[in-house]
């Protein structure tokens, strides 16, 4: 009888708890959200596969954030902002979930300039970093440069039945990635797109408020 | 005694079940190595979003999900031996065949290989990249089909070897009626990868259908 407890616990567990990614969380929350009849949401996310940042958390102790998403509501006439990540805990068990809950911001008008922007933001994805060559001294090629472990951004709009959602690296948005590395061809473009001057707000934000947040 | 017999069947059963088709290549290319074969160069299609149905004579009609072409000559004759990784028509799945080879004139094929080998191990092929019309031409895009079939091509001497591998949709000048063209395509067409790759092709129409399995 033990045993079986045992494994039905384990089994709960492994499918309610550990298994759960933060973005899937934070996707749960949007369509909450919409059914309330929220009508502009942004949600902002970042990723590293297989490493993450270190934070020092008042409620979690030091943690290693391996994604985050972050999610910009406006209710009630007041703009609340909620963070959903996966992250290790200091005893190093992995797969671990937590949600902040939901803090007032002062981002009234990124989610007003979004919607009216919404549509630019649906013609100009941030394009990938591309580099011109010369393998064979004569031809000319173009080359995608993608590191093996770069930071991985998602940024989505939803106003009302219209959505747009930009993946795109940190490295799209580099001039190049170093000192002396080719140029990225793509740079010029890529920070004049309402998606990268969206992307600038968003990390300014986020990073204002991240201490101040309670899980 | 008699759970340790069946616990050595199952054993046996899972090493030859779990078997993948690089193993039989290699194993294959080792075995041809012994023979005193030179170049061997290889063709691999892992078709596994789009399988193909072949009737093999000592396997019956089976569902083929990756397959493996390996050119040599032997004994002064042009060879093509191919390794399946296949479904059977019972719906099992997951096994390995070496197939009979076949006489093929492949002359022109490993005599290039040979002698461009340098050339291959310094290659690869670039991506699909264009320039978007629709913002003036400003921005590049990567063209990046999902369920498109991959190639590895090897070339295989006595001394050294090389794989590379090659995305039918890089090695294209233009798509959507011309609308956007490959920035790469000149440098792509021109590389003995592709070379090898249009050569290989060329041979495989006229025998892909021919091959047996088992003894004749």
């Amino acid at each position: 009888m033990t045993r079986i407890v045992f494994i039905l616990v384990l089994c709960f567990s492994c499918l309610c708890g550990q298994a759960q990614f933060s973005r899937d969380t934070a996707y749960r929350q949007i369509k909450k959200l919409q059914s309330e009849g929220v009508d502009t949401i942004i949600r902002y996310g970042k990723i590293v596969p297989m490493y993450g940042w270190i934070e020092q958390s008042k409620q979690l102790g030091e943690i290693v954030v391996q994604e985050y998403t972050f999610v910009f509501y406006q209710t009630k006439g007041e703009t609340y902002l909620m963070r959903f990540m996966t992250y290790s805990d200091s005893a190093g068990i992995m797969g671990r979930t937590a949600v902040s809950k939901p803090m007032k911001v002062d981002a009234e008008l990124m989610l007003k300039w979004a919607a009216d922007n919404i549509t630019t933001i649906i013609k100009q994805p941030i394009c990938s970093h591309i580099i011109k060559q010369k393998p064979d001294g004569v031809n000319t090629v173009y080359d995608i440069y993608y590191p093996s472990h770069t930071e991985g951004i998602n940024i989505g709009v939803l106003v009302g039945k219209e959505q747009v959602g930009h993946d795109f690296t940190f490295e799209d948005c580099q001039y190049n990635y170093s000192d002396n590395g080719p140029e990225n061809l793509n740079y010029s473009y890529n920070i004049q797109t309402s998606t990268y001057k969206l992307y600038l707000i968003l990390q300014a934000i986020t990073q204002s408020v991240q201490n101040e947040l309670k899980y | 005694m008699r759970k340790l017999s069946f616990l050595l069947l199952c054993l046996i059963s899972f090493s030859a079940k779990s078997q993948s088709l690089e193993d039989s290549v290699l194993n294959e290319i080792i075995s041809l190595r012994k023979k005193g074969v030179d170049t061997i160069v290889q063709f691999a299609d892992g078709c596994c979003f789009s399988p193909v149905v072949y009737t093999i004579q000592g396997l019956g009609e089976v569902m083929v999900a990756k397959e493996s072409y390996l050119f040599y000559k032997l004994h002064g004759a042009g060879m093509v031996t191919k390794c399946i990784y296949y479904s059977d028509n019972k719906g099992e799945i997951n096994y390995v065949a070496t197939l009979n080879p076949l006489k093929i004139d492949c002359d022109s094929l490993l005599t290039f290989a040979s002698a461009n080998f340098e050339k291959f191990r310094n290659e690869k092929i670039y991506p699909f990249i264009y320039k978007h019309k629709s913002d003036g031409d400003s921005s590049l895009s990567w063209l990046q089909y999902s369920d498109a079939s991959y190639f590895y091509i090897g070339i295989d001497t006595k001394k050294e070897s090389e794989r590379k591998g090659l995305d039918p949709f890089d090695v294209e000048r233009e798509k959507l009626k011309g609308e956007i063209e490959n920035l790469n395509y000149t440098y792509n067409s021109s590389t003995s990868i592709f070379k090898i790759y249009m050569m290989a092709q060329q041979l495989i129409k006229s025998i892909e259908e021919k091959f047996s399995y088992g003894n004749k």
